[in-house]
């Protein structure tokens, strides 16, 4: 049943005392895909990653990788799966090449070769002898990334890889893991950056307060309506004289100066607001994308 | 597997400046210390001169060779200081959820990491041995013009060279086992080395003097058991408490089980051990 999914997470939940950090989330990653992990900060990203490297215990809930289970106790499987779990984990007294030369040291296929060629793969060829701790934000990021590489992982599970890297180190992460999927490498990666999700990811999941709100295709989830953007004097208003047009399926929210209204016609909107005494300054349809869909769900406005 | 760990592991280590400077310290207070003392012992007049001078050459320096790397001395110290400081990168750097997260079992892991510290403890031990041996041989030449190879007591230069290696063992494990738990350097180093230096040999030297159940006791401490089996090689340790130490058999059972108790909590305590952002 397994064999199908690269990674299986079963109803996984992870309870530190009072603090319910994962609550249930299932998760089935298909081979090849790249599949990101979304949600706000504290949502349960990084636990779920950490309880599927087996580096926390799930206080429930199980996981399988490449049709075997993983546990603190049992993560021989793992050699396949290369990964980058929250901030950087690297030898801080070591230059890059002897932290990958260290590395290596668990992968007997990996050669000197193999190194040059995953540092230069992310853009560290350069570096010199330095050591590491003296390495920027977005220098760490990247040799996190050849660290995961470097095992040449049939699955890689990268948390924010992104993160503290400039536009074009972002832009080049991104065909390296179109590639890497082109290759039937598959890629499970957690993030914020939504408009960047949607460029490189084939499915997504959406978290909140640890537990999954949507899972789908990015097509599928942009498929959603699209919304009306309205902008009032006074959006607290607005918001509740839309409220009362509807049947309560429809899903009204406030973004700043503008209310973004789901489910509702426009024209009804306008009549309503107007009769309210409250005229729209500007009104218009949003193209839906990722970052909607996530707000929506993740400040959970949405129920149903 | 194993195999692979522990390459990493010797990587890891031997790659550590700390390692290094603390070995050169070792290496010049030995240098320092003998050279004092030969200079002393040759201007001293009388027997408290030929005394010192006959300890500082063979055949005699050579069954006190790796005395610098002793648990209570500066080999333990630096030992000591080297495992916290190395062990606790591991969560300060978040390395270990490099390697567990590569698959690595966790027993697997701590195994390759006591393996490097048995090395590391033998490295310290063998430098003293090899930096004494060649101080003293020059003081024999010296002193004697010749080595006096004839005289020398090869099994109780081997005998003294385990016994102060099995010696460390204990605070090894006891700095290892703290380091796991406190997940910091300074809790662990500061508490061994107050152990080592302040706690033990007072309890020890106190008790053992006083007599009755306090020295029955503190004759089991790893001090005392180090001891018993300094005692059983060396005839001319001094013989304070020699009535009073245990079996030789029974010391180094203490220590093994000492070292193995302290070795056991750690892996049982890593195994259960949450690597969180
Ligand atoms: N060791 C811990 N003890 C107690 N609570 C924890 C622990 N680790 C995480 N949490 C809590 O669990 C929740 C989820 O944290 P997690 O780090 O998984 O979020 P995240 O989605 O990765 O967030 P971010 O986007 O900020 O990285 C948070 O509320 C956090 O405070
Ligand atoms: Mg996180």
């Amino acid at each position: 049943m397994s064999a199908e999914f690269v990674l299986e997470a079963q109803h996984l939940r992870k309870y530190y005392h009072s603090v319910h950090a994962v609550e249930d989330i299932s998760l089935h990653i298909k081979p090849g895909e790249i599949f990101g992990f979304l949600g706000p900060n504290g949502a349960g990203k990084t636990t779920t990653i950490g309880m599927i490297l087996g580096l926390i215990k799930p206080t429930a809930g199980s996981i399988t990788v490449f049709g075997d289970t993983v546990t603190p106790f049992h993560n021989t499987v793992l050699r396949r799966v290369g990964t980058m779990m929250g901030a950087p984990s690297m030898l801080m007294g070591y230059s890059a090449r002897q932290n990958l030369r260290m590395l290596a040291r668990l992968y007997p296929q990996v050669n000197a070769e193999r190194i040059e060629y995953v540092l230069k793969l992310v853009g560290l060829k350069d570096v010199n002898n330095r050591p590491v701790k003296q390495f920027s934000t977005g220098m760490k990021q990247r040799l996190g990334l050849a660290l995961a590489l470097l095992g040449d992982p049939d699955l890689l599970i990268l948390d924010e890889p992104t993160n503290g890297m400039d536009p074009v180190g972002m832009h080049e992460i991104r065909l390296l893991l179109r590639d890497l999927a082109s290759q039937g490498k598959t890629v499970f990666i957690s993030s914020h950056l939504l408009h960047e999700m949607q460029l490189i990811c084939d499915r997504v999941a959406i978290v909140r307060q640890g537990t999954l709100v949507a899972e789908g295709s990015v097509v599928e989830l942009l498929a959603r309506e699209n919304t009306t953007r309205v902008k009032t004097a006074d959006p607290n208003r607005a918001a509740a004289l839309c409220k009362e047009i509807g049947n309560g399926s429809e899903n009204i929210r406030i973004n700043g100066v503008y209310v973004d209204i789901q489910g509702l016609v426009v024209e009804q909107i306008v009549e309503h607001l107007v009769q309210g005494g409250l005229t729209p300054t500007e009104v218009f349809p949003i193209q839906n994308n990722l970052e909607n869909v996530f707000l929506q769900l993740a400040q959970g406005t949405t129920k149903g | 597997m194993l195999w692979r760990a522990i390459l990493l592991e010797k990587d890891k280590v031997y790659g550590r400046l700390i390692l290094w400077i603390e070995l050169a310290i070792l290496v010049a207070l030995i240098v320092l210390i003998d050279v004092l003392e030969f200079v002393v012992g040759q201007n001293l007049p009388g027997s408290a001169g030929a005394l010192l001078v006959d300890g500082l050459t063979w055949p005699r320096a050579l069954t006190t060779a790796t005395q610098f790397a002793g648990s209570h001395t500066i080999g333990g110290i630096l030992l000591v200081i080297v495992i916290g400081v190395i062990t606790s990168r591991e969560y300060s750097w978040r390395t270990f959820h490099l390697w567990l997260s590569r698959g690595v079992s966790r027993t697997l892991l701590l195994e390759a990491k006591c393996i490097v510290i048995f090395l590391l403890s033998l490295t310290i031990v063998v430098i003293s041995l090899i930096i004494s041996v060649i101080l003293t041989g020059i003081f024999t030449l010296i002193v004697h013009n010749n080595l006096q190879i004839d005289q020398v007591q090869w099994g109780t230069i081997i005998q003294n060279f385990l016994i102060t290696d099995y010696g460390l063992l204990p605070y090894a494990a006891l700095t290892f086992v703290l380091t796991i738990l406190s997940r910091s350097s300074i809790v662990s180093i500061s508490v061994v080395l107050v152990l080592i230096l302040l706690v033990e040999p007072v309890a020890y030297n106190v008790f053992m003097a006083w007599g009755g159940i306090g020295m029955q006791i503190v004759q089991y401490l790893p001090l005392g058991l180090e001891y018993a089996l300094n005692s059983a090689v060396n005839s001319s340790t001094p013989s304070v408490f020699l009535r009073n130490v245990p079996a030789p058999w029974l010391a180094v059972l203490g220590i093994a089980l000492y070292t193995l108790i302290f070795t056991g909590i750690a892996i049982w305590r890593f195994l259960y051990q949450e690597f969180t952002d």
